[in-house]
């Protein structure tokens, strides 16, 4: 009997290859993911987002630079949610400005993880005096408030804005958000280092990029995808910011322009709340989508953060 | 027969800050002169905080030494560094204390055994050499073992685990710090064969580090005694424990409840 079991075993293993060992990773991690109620809503609200932004970049009712419409009309049949105050249509503008809003969130999150990930992997793999020389560049990004290289940087690209597009407004948003996700690389890759693993690493002798690659990024990695979360809102919030204060460019249809015209406009002392509403919701909504992802993920990577359902047996006895 | 490897005069401090200014230094290691004949298992014994954990981790390099000289067959390494010091790296390896935490949880078994054949550059097929070494630390049968993660396997096949990683390296010297400390009681014997395995078949000298004495007089064949960084007493096992001489071996051996009971 053992023998047999043995057998069936080897076939197994035969069978699986390294490819089917990888998916079955990613669905694993997936299905964590969804099995989390948080963050299982994340997911649905994040992708409805998506899903909104991609007809928006194929389709909206009216143009919505046009202004086809009479001023300031509240939702009717022919637009949906009205019209703003200089008569246009406010669900061409929501739908339209959907992507260039997340296409800002996600690159900031992209590229900011990316340099923070760099930088606090290599700070926490050097020697002491690297890693504190580093440390003191990390904390002057900490300290520096954000607001006021917004502004600078923003008015000093005011004059060369227009063929670059949204690149400023990307390229102020990394660099005023990177420093915090370094600094929690660099403390737990300073803690990772000391583990026995790692140390036996070094003995076998592996290479310090084998090391990083294959061992740290490893273990950190729902730290890693929760930051790349956390860069993300702030990414989208940035814009809107940049947006209300006017230093990015207000020609261009988002979410964050969108709120700059309106409150140009004072809308909220005119009453057409159905022009400051829907951006707001808008951003409220993938701000709340990405916040939950973040919580299922601290419960998958910590379990004492984990709530356990009572069975319904128990209430019935 | 020549000394695998030979310490002189070893000696570490390590500092501590007090204040703005103070610095006390604290010896870790006070002249320690130990050596290590091929084929041969020695024992390194004493309380927590005798230094001999500092003393297996100069001895692999994750330590630098204050002072003193480490010669292995014969050559200074006290100052070896960059690719020297991985070509020793080589023919020196180290069994951590918790097999828990020296395993990657992250990769699987394979990979562990793996990755030394290739970091060496293994000129045969890898694959059999990892069956062969898995059977050796008899971890059987091996395919059943080879995708599973270190949480999925029990401690003492952890550590047998660990020992074939670093047995995949062809090393001289194993140093084995507390190897079975960690293990529960009944798995304790099997790790303890298989090192005295090692020793026989491969011939690989090992430096066995613990505080138990009831399991260096089962594998070992010279002790240190170490106490407060400095070694009071070495010599055969069995003369050491039947008829101590240092008023801290005596202790040692008192609290012990009986050195040649067999666990």
């Amino acid at each position: 009997m053992e023998e047999k079991s043995n057998l069936n075993e080897k076939n197994i293993y035969n069978k699986s290859t390294k490819s089917k060992v990888r998916t079955s990773v990613i669905k694993s991690t997936l299905g964590t993911l969804l099995k989390n109620n948080k963050s299982k809503t994340g997911f649905i609200m994040l992708l409805s987002i998506i899903t909104f932004s991609i007809i928006g970049i194929f389709y909206s009712p009216y143009n919505p630079n046009a202004y086809l419409f009479k001023i300031a009309q509240p939702p009717n049949s022919v637009n949906l949610l009205g019209t703003t105050g200089y008569g246009q249509d406010v669900f061409s503008e929501l739908l339209r400005g959907a992507a260039p809003t997340l296409m800002i969130a996600f690159t900031v999150g992209l590229l900011g993880t990316l340099i923070a990930v760099l930088v606090g992997i290599f700070a926490g793999f050097t020697s002491k005096t690297t890693n504190a020389v580093i440390n003191i560049f990390i904390n002057i990004f900490l300290v520096i408030p954000g607001v006021l290289l917004i502004m600078l940087f923003g008015t000093y690209f005011m004059g060369i804005r227009q063929n670059l597009g949204y690149l400023p407004t990307i390229i102020i948003l990394v660099i005023t958000g990177w420093a915090f996700g370094a600094r929690t690389f660099r403390s737990i890759t300073l803690s990772i280092v000391k583990r026995d693993f790692v140390l036996s690493s070094i003995l076998i002798g592996e290479s310090k990029i084998s090391i990083i690659v294959r061992q740290i990024m490893r273990a950190i990695m729902p730290i890693i995808v929760s930051n790349f979360f956390f860069t993300s809102m702030y990414g989208a919030m940035g814009l809107t910011f940049i947006e209300y204060l006017g230093v990015g460019n207000i020609q261009q249809v988002n979410w964050g322009t969108m709120l700059y015209w309106a409150i140009n406009y004072e809308a909220y002392l005119t009453g057409t709340w159905w022009w400051i509403l829907p951006p707001s919701i808008m951003i409220s909504l993938l701000m709340f989508s990405l916040i939950l992802l973040n919580f299922g993920l601290d419960e998958m990577a910590n379990p004492s953060l984990r709530v356990f359902k009572k069975k319904k047996r128990d209430k019935n006895e | 027969m020549n000394e695998l490897i030979r310490t002189e005069n070893l000696t570490k401090e390590f500092e501590t800050r007090k204040g703005f200014t103070g610095i006390t230094k604290i010896k870790a290691l006070d002249n320690v002169n130990i050596s290590l004949y091929p084929n041969e298992i020695v024992g390194i014994v004493g309380a927590s905080g005798s230094g001999k954990s500092t003393l297996a981790k100069i001895l692999v390099f994750l330590y630098k030494s204050t002072s003193g000289k480490i010669y292995f067959k014969d050559e200074d390494i006290t100052k070896i560094h960059g690719k020297s010091l991985k070509k020793y790296r080589k023919e020196i390896q180290m069994v951590f204390q918790d097999p828990y935490a020296s395993l990657d949880p992250y990769h699987s078994i394979e990979w562990h055994i793996k990755r030394p054949l290739l970091i060496s550059h293994y000129s045969g097929n890898i694959d059999d050499r990892i069956d062969e070494l898995m059977n050796m630390v008899k971890l059987t049968p091996p395919e059943s073992y080879k995708n599973k993660f270190p949480h999925q396997v029990s401690g003492g096949q952890r550590q047998r685990v660990y020992i074939a990683r670093v047995l995949a390296l062809n090393p001289q010297i194993l140093i084995a710090d507390e190897p079975v400390s960690m293990l529960d009681v009944s798995l304790r014997i099997d790790v303890l064969d298989l090192l005295l395995k090692i020793k026989n078949e491969l011939g690989i000298g090992i430096i066995y580090i613990t505080h138990d004495l009831n399991t260096v007089s089962m594998v070992t064949d010279r002790i240190y005694v170490l106490h407060n960084g400095e070694v009071v007493e070495d010599g055969h096992t069995n003369t050491i424990l039947t008829s101590p001489q240092d008023g801290y071996t005596k202790a040692l051996i008192e609290a012990a409840s009986d050195p040649y009971k067999r666990i």
